[in-house]
């Protein structure tokens, strides 16, 4: 009966790092839906605009919760583990966009047999039924689908999900200059692809005013 | 600073990640150097740009998670909704005064809840167990039989006693950690009510979903 109740505590939440612990060593159900709902929207954010598509974001960040569990086992405990679920989501962004591009491939060289390739296609030919309406929202997602990966990935992270350069070159292995390098050659790119938004855009500038804001705390 | 900042350090500046003097620096080379400024501002463009893209169902992401506890945190994105509405057009230190009372008592009325579920659930078996334990031993054939188990009933009474108090101290417990993490849950209370969107509906039916997917059968 003591023992019952001091599992009790199973109401408090813990931090990402003790529930993912006990995900690994006790295949513990709740801590991972603890997990999932703390991460959910963060990772669904991450696929949905690392693939340029909502209704397959929200398809792959199901997987990307899926494969965590997989994968629970080589978690290490040393390590943050917001860290190994960026690693474990954009692996599974990178190998959608490895496919999505071996099947428009495919649809070019093969196009009586290929699967018609606006259904598949992440980048353009579809644009997503919720962004129709938004053509500014609609081209930034194009413009962002159009960037290279790593570009892509750096800027989603960064101004996006909000981590600092110092998380993100965790995230991906590379050092933080580079990051740095990286977001600022993506914002170059953004501004040419993006100028017409750009040039009829005179509404205040939420990320400047953001980092403005830091003067006058 | 005469030579121009790199790119990197721009970009710290413009994310908010410069050293209080960097920044300093950086913005007082932008008001006088043109060319710098042309850079940034085009920079600037962009991270504008950017923000007009926001899938809906794409929560921020809440920067720090601290450990509180699960229904409190219910109970805040149950508020969510009504202080979102509530930042509209209350000051703010009124809205954390009355977000704090309407929080404060939801927790008051969850823990008084499931004080009182836990205890009747604890009276409910002992008193099962008891009430079997008595059969039992009417029902003995020997007299020897019966007083074993009537010793046992009553080392089951004072187990009993004993965890009571094992639940009272676990309770009490419970209790001083809610108090302690009740002001580490306000400063997220913001950040938890951007998420009490209509996405979470949707969110919580994948997370159960996924939840008996994976859980293993119980043994």
């Amino acid at each position: 009966m003591a023992a019952k109740l001091f599992s009790w505590p199973s109401l408090f939440s813990s931090t990402d790092e003790q529930a993912m612990w006990r995900v690994k060593t006790d295949d513990d159900a709740q801590a991972f839906a603890q997990l999932m709902e703390r991460w959910q929207g963060p990772i669904l954010g991450l696929c949905t605009r690392m693939i340029g598509d909502t209704h397959r974001g929200e398809d792959l960040a199901q997987e990307v919760f899926a494969r965590l569990f997989a994968r629970r086992k080589s978690y290490e405990a040393t390590g943050k583990f917001s860290t190994f679920l960026w690693r474990v989501a954009l692996n599974i962004c990178y190998d959608e966009l490895r496919k999505s591009k071996r099947r428009r491939e495919f649809s070019l060289d093969e196009t009586d047999d290929g699967e018609p390739a606006v259904e598949f296609e992440a980048d353009g030919a579809a644009p997503d039924q919720r962004m129709v309406e938004d053509e500014r929202a609609d081209a930034v997602r194009r413009a962002l689908v159009e960037l290279a990966e790593p570009y892509r990935v750096v800027v989603v992270l960064r101004h996006y999900e909000g981590l600092k350069f110092r998380e993100i070159a965790d995230v991906l292995g590379i050092p933080e200059g580079t990051v740095k390098s990286r977001m600022s050659e993506a914002l170059s790119q953004l501004g040419h692809s993006l100028n017409p938004i750009i040039s009829e855009n005179p509404e205040p500038r939420k990320s400047t005013q953001r980092a403005n804001e830091r003067l006058l705390i | 600073m005469k030579t121009h900042p790199n790119s990197e350090e721009w970009m710290s500046f413009l994310y908010g990640e410069a050293s209080p003097e960097d920044f300093s620096k950086l913005e007082v080379h932008l008001r006088q150097c043109a060319d710098c400024r042309k850079r940034v501002d085009q920079w600037r463009g962009s991270m504008a740009a950017l923000d007009a893209w926001a899938p809906p169902a794409a929560a921020r992401r809440r920067r720090s998670v601290v450990p509180v506890l699960r229904w409190a945190a219910a109970a805040a994105v149950v508020l969510g909704l009504g202080i979102g509405v509530g930042r509209m057009t209350v000051s703010s230190s009124a809205r954390f005064q009355q977000l704090e009372m309407s929080l404060r008592t939801e927790m008051e009325t969850k823990m008084a809840a499931n004080r009182a579920e836990f205890a009747a659930a604890f009276e409910k078996q002992s008193a099962g167990l008891g009430v079997t334990v008595q059969t039992v031993a009417s029902q003995a054939a020997t007299r020897e039989a019966e007083q074993l188990l009537v010793k046992f009933a009553k080392s089951f009474d004072e187990q009993r006693d004993a965890d009571r108090d094992v639940y009272v101290t676990a309770l009490r417990n419970l209790e001083e950690r809610r108090a302690s993490e009740f002001a580490s849950l306000r400063k997220d209370l913001d950040t938890l009510a951007v998420n009490a969107d209509d996405g979470l509906s949707r969110t919580q039916e994948q997370l159960m979903e996924l939840a008996s997917m994976t859980q293993p059968p119980s043994n």
